[in-house]
């Protein structure tokens, strides 16, 4: 245990002689921070694209589409096949009976001047919409009116084509008021809603998108699928909606990438000053070291004085690096989402300025760890 | 040149801190080329993109998207301002092999007016109109497929068969084009009248898109308001949109890719500011008994500003040098030998001379920036004390 001794004794001298090197330790303490704050700010576009595709799916839904159909933009599911559908087994049914269901459709309207096309959908909810997703939550105005050509607005959506109650949307019969404000359900909460014959009406579609159901126990899903997808009169197929919406975040990988390959690059960059620093330290010790090593302390504990130093730096600079992350970017709006620095980035971010610590101090504290004690208290 | 043995002497006064502050800075010039270069690419292809041309699409789109008929280009091209209508008719498919998916873009005679700057000839417009089953291909799609004029390219579609059910059609290639930058995996130009003429009858004489040329850029918005307004009420309500607005919003719809790019390549020189700054710094304290005696032998502070900020640009600029010249190398590597969204990233960068000069630019204020704090210190030096020890 006399190498444990040692290491807190050297540790506790090196970290003393910090006070002199501040400007120095200040550079790894920098470039930690600017290395953890790109990696953590560039993945939380990722993590708060998950998290609102999360928010979206309940694993107690099921979705159910045509069989060819990859997301839920398609019209081919017609009244009676969707009643086929939500005679299924393992669907919750309400106290009248009534299987907790709905058909919806979801219809491509025109954004505002300066939105690309296609970032603005109308989803069209039947009479069970509501009920099949108590997360939503009416923050101004009201519901739409079964029948009317009327329209909610989620918060998301509000927030990024700037729509506000009162607003008018051109549809092909003429322009539907906003009644409502909503907010909740995840990626809904990016789109308009309206009552879905209406809808259908307004834009000649004959068929529906999607069935949603709740189901009596997510347990039922495999029954449920089986009983759809062996139905020699259904072409559909069947997915929990927590599965479907992770699906749909399988673009968000790109940005993931992106963040890991510009967090890889700067880490080489932090790595080389580190290295450089540390170096610099363990020459600006030359003599304490060589000192330690007279009065018989070993090696080991003097390289892992050079390492505990890096680790500590480079740990500060990555909560540093967090903290700026945080305060800069955690909730920062982009369209449908908002960028989200959970507590796993930042123990991401931490794990990565320790990673880069250790392998940083790898060569330093050899070098300490290895230094002719006569040259080194000659001056050398 | 006579100061040269004196920098020389001072870069490598301590080997190993001046390679690892070289490499650190070449890393962070990569960073900033690979970043700059992706901000230069996206910003180009918006460039690209005109304010007095625009796509006409279906304001409510059907599924599967259908289009709009092409009975609507007469009256789109007799509205005021409008000088072009082109009918643009998509099909997705692949040539031989199921997973190499391609695209051919079958285009009627209104195109070369509704799209002047498509990488064709009159001669091209006029042979390709003239031959039912001709198409162009963009050298990226000629060379993927090592296609030359005259050969036959079957290109097959299951999602828009042909009347008689075979979803393959053949095309003669009439010759090779320039690519067009929002294809970037190549593409084929093709005539849309062979194309409907094959199709089922309730698919003929419909186009997915109308290219529309305008007289006035400033007017875009007002002439586009006015076709949407002409067929508002019709069966068929259009959706006008500026194409540079269009790829304003698509590059910006999930992630300000400006502001991202920027933000990473001004974080890597941040971070090495400090670094070099730092070294700088340690290097003319270590020093100051040998400033002393330059100054005692007659260097002013110019001359001492003229070597601590060339000691700090040595590392800048070369840095700054093989920085951009990895960045490159990477963007050349990528297609070959990465893929998916890696190679997607690093095949995009561009690196224009304003890149260039921007990282020498930046090389160079680095450097003063860094020499501000050491260069300070030798203004206020006491010859004396210096040489004394003190």
């Amino acid at each position: 245990m006399a190498w444990l001794t040692q290491s807190l004794i050297v540790t506790r001298l090196s970290l003393a002689g910090l006070r002199p090197r501040l400007w120095s330790s200040l550079v790894i303490v920098i470039g930690m921070a600017c290395v953890t704050a790109v990696l953590v700010s560039m993945l939380s576009v990722t993590a708060g694209m998950r998290r609102v595709l999360q928010n979206s799916g309940d694993p107690g839904r099921a979705i159910v589409l045509p069989s060819r159909a990859v997301n839920e933009l398609g019209a081919d599911l017609t009244p009676a096949l969707v009643g086929t559908i939500l005679n299924a087994p393992g669907i919750a049914r309400s106290a009248d009976g009534r299987a907790i269901g709905d058909a919806e459709v979801v219809v491509n309207v025109p954004p505002a001047d300066g939105f690309a096309q296609g970032s603005l959908n109308i989803r069209g909810i039947g009479p069970a919409g509501f009920a099949l997703r108590p997360e939503l939550q009416i923050i101004a105005g009201r519901r739409f009116t079964t029948g009317r050509q009327e329209l909610m607005v989620g918060a998301a959506a509000a927030r990024t084509f700037h729509y506000r109650l009162g607003d008018k949307i051109i549809m092909p019969d003429g322009e539907w008021p906003i009644v409502g404000i909503f907010s909740g359900g995840g990626m809904v909460e990016s789109q308009l809603m309206a009552d879905a014959p209406t809808l259908m009406a307004s834009t000649r579609r004959s068929g529906f998108g999607s069935v949603i159901a709740r189901l009596t126990d997510p347990g039922q899903f495999e029954a449920f699928k089986a009983w759809l997808t062996t139905n020699p009169t259904l072409r559909v197929t069947a997915e929990r909606q927590s599965d479907y919406y992770a699906r749909q975040g399988a673009q968000s990988s790109f940005y993931d990438t992106m963040a890991y390959f510009v967090g890889a690059v700067m880490s080489f960059g932090a790595l080389f000053g580190a290295v450089n620093i540390l170096y610099s330290s363990v020459r600006a010790r030359t003599r304490e070291i060589a000192t330690l090593r007279t009065m018989g302390y070993q090696p080991l504990p003097l390289a892992i004085s050079v390492v505990f130093e890096s680790l500590l730096l480079s740990v500060l600079g990555a909560i540093g690096g967090i903290l700026l992350a945080w305060a800069l970017m955690d909730g920062h709006e982009s369209g449908w989402f908002k960028w989200s620095i959970s507590p796993t980035l930042m123990v991401l971010g931490i794990w990565w300025a320790v990673m880069l610590a250790l392998f940083g101090s790898l060569f330093p504290a050899v070098r300490a760890a290895r230094l002719p004690v006569a040259a080194a208290l000659r001056g050398g | 040149m006579k100061y040269f043995p004196l920098i020389w002497a001072a870069l490598w006064r301590n080997p190993a801190e001046t390679l690892l502050t070289w490499l650190a800075a070449t890393v962070a010039f990569t960073l900033f080329g690979l970043m700059v270069g992706l901000y230069v690419h996206t910003q180009r292809l918006i460039d690209l993109e005109r304010m007095d041309r625009a796509y006409v699409v279906q304001r409510f789109p059907t599924q599967p998207y259908t289009g709009l008929p092409v009975a609507l280009v007469e009256p789109i091209r007799r509205i005021e301002g409008v000088v072009g209508v082109g009918t643009a008719h998509w099909l997705d498919g692949y040539h031989a092999d199921p997973h190499g998916s391609t695209r051919v873009m079958a285009v009627d005679e209104g195109m070369p007016a509704g799209w002047p700057e498509a990488p064709l000839t009159p001669l091209q417009w006029k042979t390709l109109l003239a031959t039912a089953n001709g198409a162009y291909a963009t050298r990226m799609a000629a060379d993927r497929w090592n296609l030359r004029p005259g050969d036959t390219f079957q290109f097959t579609s299951p999602q828009d068969a042909q009347a008689n059910g075979n979803p393959t059609r053949a095309f003669q290639v009439l010759g090779v084009i320039g690519d067009i930058p929002y294809a970037p995996q190549g593409l084929f130009v093709a005539n849309y009248r062979y194309i409907n003429n094959s199709e089922a009858a309730d698919k003929q004489n419909l186009g997915n898109m109308f290219y529309v040329a305008f007289a006035d850029p400033k007017r875009a918005l007002e002439i586009c308001r006015r076709i949407d307004q002409r067929f508002a009420n019709s069966g068929d309500p259009t959706f006008c949109v500026p194409r540079r607005t269009d790829a304003q919003g698509l590059a910006n719809s999930n992630v300000n890719i400006a502001m991202l790019t920027l933000a990473v390549a001004g974080a890597g020189l941040f971070m090495i500011l400090f670094l070099i700054a730092n070294v700088i710094a340690r290097s003319v304290s270590e020093r100051i008994p040998e400033f002393a005696v330059l100054k005692t032998l007659g260097f002013r502070q110019p001359h001492m500003t003229l070597l601590v900020v060339t000691e700090a640009a040595a590392p800048c600029l070369l840095g700054a040098l093989l920085g951009l010249a990895l960045a490159y190398l990477l963007t050349r590597m990528a297609i070959r030998l990465l893929s998916g969204d890696i190679a997607r990233l690093l095949s995009s960068p561009e690196f224009p001379p304003g890149v260039i000069a921007g990282a020498f630019g930046f090389a160079i204020l680095l450097a003063f920036a860094c020499a501000v704090i050491p260069l300070q210190r030798l203004r206020t030096l006491s010859v004396v004390d210096a040489l004394a020890g003190r």
